[in-house]
């Protein structure tokens, strides 16, 4: 059978190949011909199938992708695995450096640095989550809406997009952060305003192409209306573009999270989130650089596991770099 | 060229005034100044009024943002700065401005060679452990948040340089300008902090670019005539690869002179940045106008230039 990556966290330095522009290996070939041969009987493999392959055969990918899981897996055990919680105060062990019973240190007063920052990363997790969903959504709809009916819908989504494109991105951020700030799901709400501009505009590119193919001319000449055939026919067909972008956004999207709460118009303590921690220590950095640099860690982590699974993605997606194999 | 140039920027201009009165409109919605005034101390009534009538407070806001547009169009006058002392917004955005490019124009300089020297370095030899050294380093400076970054430059050159040797060759924060090394010296931190997402992602671009060009036909053709690769190299793959790098040039230019609101809180630089935050927390509509148009005109304008130079380096496009 196929031998996909059986050791996956290699270094990626040392690795031959982590990039995996897939390149025919004789011997690999050899040996899955015999055992599966290219004959008529070969059940061809599903496209789903040929994307997973593509991905695991890239060791960045799945390198960020085993990163993340732990990551999420950490954040969403860390309270319930350590005897703290976020917002237990103990005066008595403030201040404290990394120990045992303290993994990451206390605060100054007292609270858990491991399960604070842990929390904090969770809430992190859910707000670019929110950004990725809400910003593929819109989107998509709207990219889909101007590259299939073209004309004015087309013209107004467009000038939308332009205005955007106008102001400076962060400015239009902060000046609705301050206006809506507080809880995580407001704030990944204010990035979503921005967020979903590349997704609709890499959407209507694709669709521009699709819809002149003779696929939709079938489906319309079959009695299709324009809604089953955007959704039906077209949009599976960019979805694999579109996933791409989701985990960029998303790797942007936590970044920019933190940022706002780096600057106090993001989430608001006494909800832990990366970026209002590090706001928290910053001040302390000279005597305790951990407790900034663990967080500023774990969020380069995320958005580095994201970009890797992006670029997974993409070469995976692409048939040009996709092993032909049926 | 020229009627093209000129029919881009009128498109702009109805775009810049809708976006003008979007940005006006949600900075009111943000909160009523008078609250702010009446909650002041020092002032008496007279005073009250005196600002409530400068700024028009007790006028909707259309009516606000219509006799600021005028007094900018009819007389090149930005306001006055609430924040500031109720000083004018021009010189202020002036200063700034020069300010925020003492540090975005060096930043500029470094991005462009390191970008275009690691393209070219990864591309050559690619898939060999350097290449994937600087793809790790790219894709790490891309991840990095730009405040993780300044303050671990901070305590890296501030303190631990200091306690383990003994010097501290860098400011860490403030504009220093008592010597031209005091200035250089003080701009050295916040070059590297604003320059590092960009360097990571210009050169991933250039990367790609450099790769489609040097497996071209016509670089096997340049080979093939037997001439010499730094030749082949930097005089027929690099200068092609650089086309597309025009309009990154341009909005990346264009990024860095509208200021770095991190970057600049982080190493206290007297820049647009800092102010903006102070024109939005004090909600002086005049400042944060004033920001927005010059960071949005600036924008506009090295967009429009990257699309005219890229006419003039790629004979192929025509404007008409």
């Amino acid at each position: 059978m196929t031998e996909i990556d059986d050791n996956p966290i290699d270094d990626p330095l040392t690795d031959p190949n982590p990039l995996a522009v897939a390149e025919l290996d004789p011997r690999q070939l050899a040996d899955e011909l015999g055992d599966e041969g290219l004959g008529l009987g070969t059940k061809p493999k599903s496209f789903g199938r040929q994307t997973l392959e593509g991905f695991l055969r890239h060791r960045l990918a799945v390198v960020g992708f085993v990163t993340l899981t732990t990551i999420v897996f950490l954040s969403l055990f860390a309270s319930r695995l350590s005897p703290y919680t976020f917002s237990d105060i103990n005066i008595a062990d403030r201040a404290l450096g990394p120990s045992r019973a303290h993994p990451f240190g206390t605060d100054d007063l007292g609270r858990d640095l491991f399960v604070r920052i842990f929390d904090g990363t969770w809430i992190s997790l859910k707000l670019a989550f929110i950004v990725a969903i809400v910003s593929t959504a819109v989107g998509t709809v709207l990219g889909a809406l101007a590259g299939y009916f073209g004309r004015w819908v087309d013209g107004i989504i467009t000038q939308i997009i332009n205005l955007l494109l106008v102001v400076p991105g962060l400015v239009v951020l902060i000046v609705f952060a301050i206006k809506f700030r507080s809880t995580y799901i407001q704030v990944a709400l204010v990035i979503s305003i921005l967020s979903w501009i590349r997704i609709a505009r890499i959407v209507r590119g694709q669709f521009l192409q699709l819809k002149e193919l003779e696929f939709v001319q079938a489906a319309r000449a079959s009695g299709a209306g324009p809604l089953r055939i955007i959704f039906r026919h077209l949009i599976p067909n960019v979805m694999g573009p579109v996933l791409v972008e989701i985990t960029l956004t998303a790797s942007a999207a936590i970044i920019l999270g933190a940022t706002l709460s780096f600057l106090s118009l993001g989430v608001q303590p006494p909800t832990p989130e990366l970026g209002n921690i590090i706001n928290e220590f910053k001040g302390s950095i000279d005597s305790r650089p951990s407790r900034v640099l663990i967080p500023g860690f774990l969020l380069m982590a995320i958005a580095m596991s994201l970009n890797f699974m992006g670029d997974g993605l993409r070469d995976a997606l692409d048939p040009r770099t996709r092993k032909v194999r049926q | 060229m020229f009627a093209y140039a000129a029919r881009r920027l009128m498109a702009t201009i109805p775009l810049l005034i809708l976006a003008s009165f979007l940005i006006f409109w949600t900075v009111n919605e943000i909160g009523d100044p008078r609250d702010k005034l009446a909650a002041c101390a020092t002032c008496d009534q007279s005073a009250y009024d005196r600002l409530v009538d400068l700024y028009e407070l007790d006028k909707p806001v259309v009516i606000r943002w219509g006799s600021w547009l005028g007094n900018i169009a009819f007389h090149g006058d930005m306001g006055t700065a609430l924040s500031q002392g109720e000083d004018p917004v021009k010189p202020i955005v002036i200063t700034r401005t020069k300010n925020t490019a003492m540090i975005a124009i060096p930043a500029f300089l470094t991005i462009v060679i390191l970008a275009v020297a690691l393209s070219v370095y990864s591309a050559i030899r690619q898939y060999s452990l350097s290449d994937y050294t600087i793809t790790a380093l790219s894709f790490a400076g891309i991840a990095l948040p730009t405040f993780v970054l300044g303050l671990f430059l901070q305590v890296l050159w501030g303190i631990w340089i200091q306690d383990w040797l003994g010097i501290k060759p860098f400011y860490v924060t403030g504009k220093h300008t008592a010597s031209f090394g005091d200035l250089v010296s003080s701009i050295v931190l916040p070059v590297i902090t604003l320059s590092a997402v960009f360097i990571g992602a210009e050169s991933r671009f250039g990367r790609s670019a450099m790769l489609e060009i040097i497996n071209a036909d016509y670089i096997r053709t340049a080979r093939a005539k037997g001439l010499p690769e730094r030749r082949v190299i930097f005089k027929h793959a690099l200068r092609n690869a650089l086309i597309p790098f025009i309009t990154i040039w341009a909005l990346d230019f264009a990024a860095l002179l509208g200021g770095s609101v991190i970057t600049e809180s982080i190493f206290s630089w007297p820049g647009l940045g800092p102010i903006f935050l102070t024109a939005i927390t004090g909600q002086d509509i005049h400042l944060i106008m004033g920001i927005v148009l010059v960071v949005s005109m600036m924008a506009i304008g090295f967009n429009l230039i990257a699309d005219l130079l890229y006419g003039v380096f790629d004979p192929r496009i025509r404007y008409d």
